[in-house]
């Protein structure tokens, strides 16, 4: 019984390894030499060169690097910049995907992370955006402001437009609406759960800094509907955050 | 005589080479047969095309972890926690995350029997964290003199919100961690941090330092 296992549990392993072998991508050095380090970053020592004519399989990619197992079976990181510099088994340039500033210009989504100030509490923002063109996009959100005498959620729904679609970094109009929902905290003496609508026009700066990274930065102005508890009177809060956002 | 006979023998056997060389010379094949010969044996290893996205990539990592969370006046307990963590480049990390504990007796609860701060329902402590990660020492560990694996001591900083005690709260996390990339697609984690937040359950607000202590282990995605 423990023999068959054995069998099976080695019969696994090796149909395994034969698959990931057979899956791997092969690509065949152009350059002089290339040089493998110990780790996927510049800061690891190169360990070993491979010199024009050999042959490297690629196990997989993190980050901008690349591990690699060469002929002999040895295995190591490779940059994707020296990576383009070998040619595909057909003889033709290897080239790696990688985000430019055109990819965020033409980017569809967006998901980001916001935090700042909202009314005197901090607050943290989460939301995704979809571009509708290049100039437009709809944006969905979730945020939490934790102040000393209350916390609040909001759902927010917006849209905002970019004028200047080429711009690196490039201001943007938002404009939205959503609930709030204000908790005011335990040890304060009106425990009374409140929900109200809200619009919210901003203005901001959004600009590309590296890879698939984008820095926001948001001033905007709140209107709770009849928030006032004693006038029953709209309120206005104020708000700024900055963050980082994701774009694919 | 005799030399007649060899000499006969000689030309028959010159003749005979001659005509078995001419013979050997006509079953050579052209250029052209040697081309058309190749090109009916079909090559056995097929010309594999390069795919790039064939390629494992790995940027994003998903990391349950579970430990130890000391909440200042509430004694220490088993935490559980999940991060998300999107590897921005070779240095930097961020990510979201959602943990959950829970909160013990305080002295005083202890020291006084029937003295309860709190509901069981409000001693259970949720938090989630934004989270910005440096990989400050990069390096290789070395299990054997043949087993080799990348490490790095990081630093890590965030900022969320905590649920303890019946009151949302703004957390403030600071602490170092420790990767050891094991395999290609995962990662073992062992991390220490201080959550910082105000907690007024005794009715003046102090800032507690609340320790917290995880194994966890990564899947990339």
């Amino acid at each position: 019984m423990r023999i068959t296992f054995l069998v099976i549990l080695l019969s696994l392993s090796f149909s395994h390894v034969a698959y990931a072998d057979e899956a791997l991508q092969r690509v065949k050095i152009a350059d002089p030499f290339i040089d493998l380090h110990a780790g996927p970053g510049d800061g690891y020592p190169i360990f070993h060169v491979i010199v024009r004519g050999d042959y490297l399989d690629i196990i997989l990619r993190r980050t901008s690097w690349l591990k690699v197992q060469t002929e002999k079976g040895l295995q190591g990181w490779v940059s994707v910049d020296q990576m383009e510099k070998t040619l595909t088994p057909a003889g033709e340039n290897v080239e790696f995907s990688r985000s430019t500033e055109e990819d965020f210009e033409q980017r569809d989504w967006e998901v980001g992370l916001l935090g700042g100030d909202f009314g005197g509490a901090t607050m943290f923002t989460v939301y995704g955006a979809r571009y509708i063109n290049r100039g437009l996009a709809a944006e969905l959100g979730y945020a939490e402001a934790i102040g000393s005498a209350s916390s609040s959620q909001l759902i927010k729904l917006g849209l905002f437009m970019q004028p200047f679609v080429d711009w690196r970094v490039s201001p943007y109009l938002y404009l939205g609406t959503g609930v709030i929902n204000v908790k005011p905290n335990a040890t304060i003496v009106i425990p009374e759960n409140k929900d109200n609508q809200f619009s919210n026009v901003g203005i901001g700066i959004r600009g590309y800094i590296s890879r698939k990274t984008i820095a926001r930065l948001e001033y905007g102005d709140y209107v709770l509907f009849s928030a006032d508890q004693d006038t029953d009177k709209n309120l206005s809060i104020k708000e700024w955050k900055l963050g980082i956002a994701v774009f694919f | 005589m005799e030399i007649r006979y060899s000499r006969f023998l000689l030309k028959i056997t010159t003749l005979t080479l001659i005509l078995t060389g001419q013979a050997a010379w006509s079953e050579t094949p052209s250029l052209d047969q040697i081309q058309e010969v190749e090109a009916v044996i079909q090559p056995e290893v097929a010309r594999v095309e390069f795919d790039e996205s064939k390629i494992d990539v790995g940027d994003f990592e998903i990391v349950p972890a579970v430990g130890i969370l000391s909440i200042e006046d509430f004694s220490s307990n088993v935490v559980i926690n999940t991060k998300f963590n999107y590897h921005m480049s070779e240095d930097v990390f961020i990510g979201f995350e959602l943990g959950r504990s829970k909160g013990g007796k305080s002295t005083f609860e202890v020291m006084v029997p029937g003295s309860n701060f709190l509901s069981d329902e409000q001693r259970v402590l949720t938090y989630y964290l934004f989270n910005i990660g440096y990989n400050m020492l990069p390096g290789e560990a070395y299990l054997t003199d043949k087993v080799t694996y990348n490490n790095a001591l990081y630093l890590t900083g965030g900022m969320g919100s905590v649920e303890f005690a019946g009151d949302t709260r703004l957390a403030v996390t600071v602490g170092v961690g420790y990767r050891l990339m094991m395999f290609n697609l995962s990662s073992l984690y062992v991390e220490m941090r201080d959550h910082t937040f105000n907690l007024d359950v005794t009715g003046v607000s102090k800032l507690t330092n609340n320790f917290e202590m995880t194994l966890g282990y990564s899947f990339y995605f």
